[in-house]
């Protein structure tokens, strides 16, 4: 049983691995920058494998979840700022996953645009409120799978190995000033939708939902390895195709639609129905992963009831939150605004609010006293530390590369 | 790594402060958002409450922040005695329930409301 | 010591204000500043993609690897994308010696925009754009490389 219950958890890592942004930021960086910046892919992919095992480990010993953490030991000032910036770039990234899902529908339904953005809304709370979440969890993260065709177009694509794994060699940018300011824009972007914050917060508190204990922390380990492992490698995947099929007609990913169409250029119809498939069920995950993030991380934060396991009733303001995520984040697609501009935003300010958030999740793992023998090992504490420098460097960079390179634009 | 009511020093700070309250039926009920303490100079100090709500954790906050967060998230405050704490480990358990200590106020009225709400008395799993 | 805790809160208050103010109206500034040979080419190398995309969108139509609903929801969202690119265009002047540029950068979006309205009303004629998508795709390039030579 134990093993049906890793095997679901690695696959569903796997599949809700990918939503709107980080599809579209990595077909325009193989689009663009050919294989070189897939070095940056496999370094985001360990950094979320460091932290997600830290954040589960934390959980299954101390039954902690992440913003329990930040409180406790950013105090409440930073904690606050933290939980803020948090909300805020959880609250776009469900927005943007919610215009995804709108879009796809209009793409097999010819609906209006509008329309579907309140029917996603209806969907999402009606899907969340109903179902429990184990079954949400499986049910999207799995049939999120059907992404993989983007690998079965890349077999298909016959691409350069050997300029592949070239590609995993870490380089400079080259160029004119403009192309390397707009490389090492990608390179913090694709990091940052790597590693996105959202994904160690749910995780955690999937976790806690689970009560995980301490005997679950080697399952843990696995789920987070290979399950983070295998998405990175989808994610590598999207990359490898942007390079293959859209770089030689220098064409720009800046809708869902251009990704189904990169597929149907190998396999055709048949590809195409399982690139929207998986991708509405990726979106859609997404967006539930990011509502009910805001929902855990405000309960967490100010010691409210929470969990999906428990009746609404009696985690009452934990329901409100996630309900309140959901409409709010349609009300801001509902203005108009281009939900994959949104989304890349967010994934480049999320970079910033990183290293606030795995600080406190550092100095709780190797604290000998509250975590016991569980605490870091030495692989743990290096990678963690390597990790949290990076990303400060990274989040340091992040703003002025937005604005150098006119919002990621050139 | 939980222990009963510890005697003598206690790192308020580490244990204590920014917890999550548990009741007597294991419910988060809060979080420990402030601590009063007595004892003159150069005596020992013994917390003598708990403070949890908005009134506590707000004025923790640079004074613009302060004020903005009162005027969001109100001036509730729920005054625990430390008489009532039974266990200090990664929560804090107390003795008595939530009801009888007045915490959790805000999510039973949200309860009221959802319960109008079909499946909303239903656990999910 | 609570008039201090007043004047502080005023003083960061203000501070936050002045901040925003400065992001905002650094924004507003930069929005309507004439377009220059970088932002020029940011808008005249999405219009050479978008002309590529919809010119990829009427094979793969004219192949049966797509599917009429796809293919005329597509060039709505496609067409809608010219469309505002068209606008961007149409809103600020650019610097004198790339003026011409962007007029004829507008003459392809508005070009585009057409066709791909075409194909949205009925996929039917996809097929029969091919020819006008490949004269508004060599249009585009030849734009862009005008405006970005080295691109």
């Amino acid at each position: 049983m134990q093993i049906l219950e890793i095997f679901l958890g690695i696959l569903t890592a796997m599949g809700g691995f990918v939503e709107v942004g980080e599809l579209t930021f990595m077909l325009n960086a193989g689009s663009k920058f050919d294989y070189r910046l897939l070095w940056v892919v496999a370094l985001g992919t360990i950094g979320i494998m460091v932290y997600g095992e830290i954040a589960g480990r934390i959980a299954a010993v101390r039954g902690q979840p992440v913003f329990n953490v930040v409180r406790e030991r950013a105090g409440i000032r930073l904690g606050l700022l933290t939980l803020v910036s948090a909300t805020l770039v959880c609250l776009l990234t469900c927005a943007a996953e919610i215009g995804g899902i709108a879009l796809l529908w209009q793409l097999m339904s010819g609906l209006p645009y509008r329309l579907l953005i309140a029917l996603a809304l209806a969907f999402l709370l009606v899907v969340v409120w109903c179902l429990p979440f184990k079954w949400i969890e499986r049910v999207f993260g799995l049939f999120g799978l059907f992404m993989v065709v983007f690998m079965v177009v890349v077999w298909m694509a016959h691409p350069d190995w050997g300029a592949v794994a070239a590609g995993f060699v870490p380089t400079l940018p080259e160029g004119p000033t403009d192309q390397r300011l707009l490389q090492s824009y990608y390179a913090v972007a694709l990091l940052s939708s790597v590693m996105l914050p959202y994904e160690t917060y749910f995780y955690a508190s999937g976790g806690i939902e689970d009560k995980w204990k301490a005997k679950d922390v080697p399952m843990n380990r696995v789920i987070v390895i290979i399950g983070f492992l295998l998405g990175g490698a989808l994610a590598g995947s999207i990359m490898i195709v942007g390079k293959s099929l859209l770089g030689p007609l220098q064409i720009e990913a800046q809708l869902p639609g251009t990704a189904a169409i990169v597929v149907a250029m190998k396999i055709g119809r048949v590809g195409m129905w399982c690139a929207l498939t998986g991708m509405f069920f990726a979106f859609a995950g997404a967006a539930i992963e990011t509502a009910l993030s805001c929902a855990y991380n405000i309960a967490q934060f100010f010691g409210w009831p929470y969990g999906k396991k428990r009746a609404p009733r009696t985690a009452s303001r934990f329901a409100l939150t996630w309900i309140a995520a959901f409409v709010l984040a349609a009300l801001i697609v509902l203005t108009g605004v281009d939900p994959i501009r949104v989304v890349e935003y967010s994934i480049v300010f999320s970079v910033v609010i990183l290293p606030l958030t795995y600080f406190p999740l550092m100095a709780l793992s190797r604290d000998r006293e509250v975590m016991g023998e569980h605490v870091n090992g030495v692989l743990a504490n290096t990678l963690g530390w390597f990790y949290f420098v990076l990303v400060c460097i990274v989040a340091a960079a992040a703003i002025p590369l937005l604005i150098l390179t006119h919002g990621g634009e050139g | 790594m939980s222990t009963r009511k510890p005697r003598g020093e206690l790192d308020i700070y580490r244990r204590v402060l920014d917890h999550v309250l548990l009741d007597a039926d294991g419910l988060p009920c809060g979080i420990v958002d402030e601590i009063e303490a007595e004892g003159g100079l150069g005596e020992p100090l013994a917390i003598v409450t708990l403070l949890v709500g908005p009134a506590a954790w707000t004025r923790r906050l640079p004074a613009f922040f302060a004020i903005v967060a009162h005027l969001l998230a109100g001036s509730r405050i729920v005054r625990v005695p430390w008489s009532e704490v039974a266990e200090i480990g990664e929560q804090i358990r107390l003795c008595s329930s939530a009801v009888e200590l007045g915490l959790g106020v805000a999510d039973r009225r949200a309860g009221r409301w959802l319960a109008h709400l079909p499946l909303s008395e239903e656990h999910p799993e | 010591m609570r008039n201090s805790k007043r004047r502080t809160a005023w003083l960061q208050g203000v501070a936050l204000l002045v901040a925003s103010g400065a992001c905002v109206t650094l924004l507003v500034y930069e929005k309507h500043q004439p377009f220059d040979q970088e932002t020029l080419g940011i808008l005249t190398g999405q219009l050479r993609s978008d002309a590529r995309e919809a010119r990829e969108l009427v094979r793969l139509d004219s192949q049966h690897a797509s599917f009429a609903m796809f293919t005329e929801q597509h060039a709505r969202q496609l067409g809608q994308q010219v469309a505002d690119l068209a606008k961007s265009l149409r809103d600020s002047r650019a610097l004198a010696a790339l003026e011409p540029m962007r007029r004829d950068a507008v003459d392809v979006a508005d070009g585009i925009d057409r066709s791909l309205s075409n194909i949205a009303s009925d996929s039917a004629s996809a097929s029969a754009q091919a020819v006008e998508l490949d004269r508004l795709r060599e249009k585009a390039d030849a734009v862009h490389r005008r405006v970005k030579p080295r691109d």
